[in-house]
């Protein structure tokens, strides 16, 4: 039996043990409170900043794309509209009349940006000489920017156009190598770029010699050339979607959008699949993003 | 004010000795009691012992209803309900090791200082439950009947009753034993 000194000290261990104990127990409720608060607080103020138009989230709906009108731009050094917008970026094409969407949320320093080319109705020599003009700008978008960066489908003076970055290395499209495809005026150009064929129909076929292309049976295709003036492939939108574009050219953006898978086949047997996010907007306006890798590295 | 008040105020004010007092003067005899209660010294050691720690920690309000001995004993009633409450499925030993034995005895030694009180109170340790309760209390720790009763929360009136047929049961108890007790 304890004596009552030993009982006590015991009894005064214990209490400042359990005292302790409580003590911690309430700084840690202390600290868990302080989280809660602090996340309902910026939670709060997040959800007030998206309500007040601070801040835009992630992943912009197509709808929203639309209902931005595009303005033509006035001040050339400065055409994105949306510079502070991580989502939406709007460029501006070559020429004076014509923008054209992108999205995917790459900010792309204007004038550092795609060729747009009209298939029939641009004077070459205006096109190179706008080339030339914006030479210094597609440069720096090449130290800064990966190959293929951006791909879009746009219009552009009334036609279907596909825009894309010019790679690095000096991709070149050499349009006339393009001309066995039935449809197309091609002519050479500095820089590489796309060209939508509308309504081309099948028969393309391989054109470089190195590539075999597996081409579906799209109604409105792209096609890419390389350095060397080399057809490449042949982009092709899945023929659902240009049955919708065709039989009801007033098709609301929010109402379609595709995912239009380009499969390539080299000769090797290797097979490259591309992916193409297609919209049409509601004035009809077609527009695309190529999500995946247009050329192998 | 008795000292057990003097004490805990002390303790209150911050003075750990005015605990270490309180445990001087009442641990014999709360063990004491509460042992009648759970029939066993080193479990009435502990719950004593709880009875301590609850005022060291949670630092009861004394309102000075009663003796401080009185607000005490009543405290350790209460663990000790409880105890009984939560370890009623457990099998609890009655016999005791001869060193409890001899531990209870020398308690009591210390604690009740005549010979006969002393066989007295091992003779209590057959009757029933509330019997011992009521015989300690007012037998040997000298509640009075109104005190006696708010510890074990019965009316005066009710402790009276209860420890006069407690002590008849006692005294043939001692007769059976071949005592003869006068106290009583």
């Amino acid at each position: 039996m304890k004596s009552y000194e030993e009982m006590a000290q015991s009894v005064l261990c214990r209490a400042r043990a359990e005292r302790a104990v409580r003590r911690r127990k309430r700084n840690c409720i202390a600290v868990v409170l302080a989280c809660v608060c602090c996340a309902v607080l910026t939670v709060t103020a997040g959800v007030g900043a998206l309500s007040r138009g601070e801040v835009t989230l992630r992943g912009t709906k197509p709808s929203e794309i639309v209902e931005n009108p595009v303005t033509q731009p006035t001040d050339t050094t400065s055409n994105n509209i949306y510079q502070d917008s991580p989502e939406v970026t709007l460029l501006h094409c070559i020429g004076d009349t014509e923008v054209v969407q992108m999205r995917e949320g790459i900010r792309v320093p204007y004038r550092a940006l795609v060729r747009v080319r009209d298939i029939t109705g641009v004077d070459d020599k205006e096109f190179a000489a706008v080339l030339e003009q914006e030479q210094a700008c597609i440069d720096e978008l090449f130290s800064e920017y990966p190959r293929d960066a951006l791909n879009s489908w746009g219009r552009y003076r009334g036609e279907n156009v596909l825009i894309t970055t010019i790679s690095a290395g000096g991709f070149r499209l050499r349009l006339e190598k393009a001309s066995a495809v039935r449809g197309i005026s091609v002519s050479v150009t500095e820089m590489g770029y796309m060209v939508l064929v509308p309504e081309l129909e099948n028969g393309c076929g391989s054109a470089s010699g190195k590539r075999s292309i597996d081409l579906d049976r799209a109604a409105i295709r792209g096609i890419c050339g390389d350095a060397a003036g080399e057809i490449d492939f042949l982009w092709s939108i899945s023929p659902k979607a240009a049955q919708i574009i065709k039989s009801n050219p007033s098709v609301k953006l929010s109402e379609l959008r595709d995912t239009v898978t380009v499969t390539v086949t080299y000769e090797d047997g290797g097979e490259e699949t591309l992916i193409v996010d297609m919209l049409v907007s509601d004035s009809g306006e077609i527009f695309a993003v190529h999500r995946g890798t247009m050329m192998d590295a | 004010m008795d000292q057990g008040e003097n004490s805990y105020r002390l303790f209150l004010q911050g003075d750990d000795d005015g605990l270490v007092q309180i445990i001087r003067d009442y641990k014999d005899g709360l063990i004491l009691y509460l042992n009648g209660y759970v029939q066993n010294l080193t479990t009435a050691e502990d719950l004593a012992e709880e009875t301590f720690l609850k005022l060291a920690l949670r630092k009861p309000r004394f309102l000075a209803n009663s003796s401080f001995r009185t607000w005490l004993y009543a405290i350790g009633r209460n663990l000790a309900l409880d105890y009984r409450r939560h370890n009623k499925k457990r099998e609890i030993s009655l016999e005791d090791s001869p060193e409890a034995i001899l531990e209870e005895m020398d308690l009591e030694r210390a604690y009740i200082n005549q010979e006969e009180k002393r066989a007295v109170h091992r003779v209590m340790k057959q009757l029933k439950q509330e019997y011992r309760e009521v015989l300690w209390l007012v037998y040997f720790e000298k509640f009075n009947y109104r005190e006696a009763g708010r510890i074990m929360g019965r009316t005066a009136h009710s402790t009276e009753t209860l420890a006069y047929r407690a002590r008849r049961a006692l005294k043939a108890k001692l007769i059976e034993e071949g005592f003869c007790y006068e106290e009583l």
